[in-house]
């Protein structure tokens, strides 16, 4: 008897629990389009910020966010991919090598964002960047500065274990007998690969990539310090131009404004910028899986 | 199965066709040596020597885990995909160890075709399927000759007349038995001399079964055939050479008609008989 109330009761405890989350996300998502959603207006997307931030638009931080999203994803992704690839299909999975590396990607994905941020500082803006300009530039401060290229390489870095995780779950996926198949007629591990284990694998592949990506676009800490920029007057043009980033104006508008209660409104409408291109990402994925699953025919 | 004339196996009690008075061994095709292989410390083919006869179908029995599999996986070293495992002795193709060092795995892989005990076709078109090998291979030169090839093998497997209006349909679509041969058409497109089946009838229904038993009768004029069976009458209907093993040991290896008759080992008989596995 005791037990039918106990089970009870840990139903109800378990839905409350997904409840309290529901709620939270809803006040989250709610307060966000609420006092945000008025403010976006042709201008604020457009425009440069004017007035110390108080008025204008964010259009200079909307443009450096999706440029180094995108350079991110060039330098990142394909490096992740072939990682994932690497282990999944030539790695011998009962050696030291591979436990070791495996281990290594592992404790990168739990390596804290502003660690990332250091990191980039140190090997990336100092050092790499340092000697490109002794080289190169007689030493003339050039890429030794923070810089776009050395914040899309930075957050390349730190979105690398979760492209790696998810690509090489995508290609784990594919039937080991679709593998046996392909070796079995005479084909060499490489065209196994990318003639049968990559084109099943593909939408996971994809929704890996861009789940990364999406998560990228959403840090501000590993940027701090290699490349984002409080104001700039004109766009970046140039790999060693520094940028405005959403995330990192969020940081701004909230604690360096001179004037807290007139960014308010702004503050609102940026967040409201982030979440709805992190989500226009999201859906992306979940787009291209859906597609490729209805093209590809396959039961899976 | 047909009004061919038919051999009673009264221990199996089972009827089987008679095939040809006794196999007429043309010539060992594939030499097995002392064949030993491990996974890591487990032995699970124990020092098996045996010859495989060009032209004629040879059946690999025995329970489960008897290493069956393992030994016909060690005939196109597909052994070699699981990491950990290691093989010993002496597999002779024709006039060659396949596991000397440096042996072309490719090469070999295009001699000796498998069958796997799942249907596995690629979830790709019933003509891509079979153009697969050719394709990656590099074995044809033109658009015709490819369409010829395919055809050729389809028909090789008595899937032509089923799939010739859908070609281009997903694999996918065809029932279990039809997968099954479309595999076997995918094997025989990159015109094997041996062709390995791991079980090929044991995931499908008896009308698709006795379709694939079929086929191996025809298929015996132009491949040499290695089937691995846990199912007794089959082994008796299809094969004419019979190997049993036992814990990785291969208890007894004799024509079909006579391993079914009149077993000389204890084990066999118990086996056939249906007393133990």
């Amino acid at each position: 008897m005791s037990w039918r109330i106990f089970d009870k009761a840990f139903v109800g405890l378990t839905a409350l629990a997904v409840l309290v989350v529901v709620a939270m996300i809803a006040v989250i998502l709610g307060n966000v389009v609420i006092n945000g959603w008025e403010q976006i207006t042709w201008e604020f997307l457009s425009a440069q910020p004017r007035v110390g931030m108080t008025e204008g638009g964010i259009f200079p931080a909307i443009f450096g966010t999706v440029l180094l999203v995108l350079l991110m994803t060039i330098a990142g992704v394909p490096l992740g991919v072939c990682v994932a690839i690497y282990f999944s299909e030539y790695a011998n999975r009962t050696g030291w090598l591979y436990r070791f590396t495996r281990q290594a990607v592992n404790n990168l994905a739990g390596v804290p964002s502003i660690v990332f941020g250091l990191f980039g500082l140190g090997f990336f803006v100092r050092f790499l960047g340092g000697a490109i300009d002794n080289t190169f530039y007689e030493g003339k401060l050039t890429y030794g500065q923070p810089a776009l290229i050395w914040a899309a390489l930075t957050m390349a870095v730190l979105t690398l274990p979760v492209v790696i995780v998810s690509v090489e779950e995508a290609l784990r996926a594919v039937p080991q007998s679709f593998r046996d198949a392909s070796l079995a007629l005479g084909a060499t591990r490489t065209q196994t690969t990318f003639r049968v284990v990559l084109p099943q694998a593909i939408s996971g592949v994809l929704t890996g990539g861009i789940l990364a990506v999406s998560r990228g676009a959403g840090e501000v800490a590993p940027i701090l310090f290699v490349g984002a920029a409080y104001y700039l007057p004109h766009l970046p043009t140039k790999l060693n131009d520094q940028f405005m980033e959403l995330g990192y104006h969020i940081f701004i508008l909230s604690t360096q404004s001179p004037d807290v209660d007139a960014t308010k409104p702004l503050l609102y409408a940026t967040v409201f910028v982030l979440l709805a291109l992190t989500f226009l990402l999201n859906l992306t994925a979940i787009a291209v899986r859906a597609r490729l699953r209805v093209a590809s025919g396959s039961a899976r | 199965m047909n009004q061919a004339a038919t051999r009673d196996f009264p221990l199996l009690k089972t009827q089987v066709r008679e095939t040809q008075q006794a196999p007429a061994a043309t010539g060992t095709k594939i030499r097995i040596d002392g064949l030993t292989v491990h996974y890591g410390k487990r032995l699970a083919v124990d020092r098996v020597t045996l010859l495989v006869y060009r032209n004629l179908v040879t059946a690999i029995i025995g329970p489960s885990g008897c290493g069956k599999s393992t030994l016909l996986r060690s005939l196109n070293r597909m052994n070699d995909t699981i990491p950990g495992v290691i093989t010993g002795g002496k597999v002779v193709l024709d006039d060659g160890d396949i596991y000397t060092p440096g042996t072309d795995l490719i090469h070999l892989r295009r001699r000796v075709g498998m069958v796997f005990q799942q249907p596995n076709p690629f979830p790709k078109s019933i003509y891509d399927n079979v153009a697969y090998g050719l394709r990656i291979n590099g074995l044809v030169g033109s658009r015709a000759e490819l369409d010829a090839r395919v055809e050729k093998a389809l028909r090789s497997a008595a899937l032509w007349n089923e799939v010739k209006d859908r070609l281009q349909r997903n694999a996918l679509q065809l029932s279990g038995g039809e997968q099954q041969r479309l595999c076997i058409a995918r094997a025989l497109a990159v015109q094997p001399e041996v062709l390995l089946m791991d079980e090929p009838a044991s995931a499908l229904d008896p009308v698709s079964t006795a379709k694939i038993e079929e086929l191996m009768f025809e298929l015996k004029a132009d491949y040499t055939i290695v089937i691995v069976t846990h199912n007794m009458q089959q082994a008796a209907r299809v094969s004419d050479f019979t190997a049993f093993m036992l814990n990785g040991s291969l208890v007894e290896f004799s024509p079909t008609a006579q391993l079914f008759t009149t077993p000389t080992d204890a084990r066999t008989e118990a086996y056939i008989t249906g007393r133990f596995g």
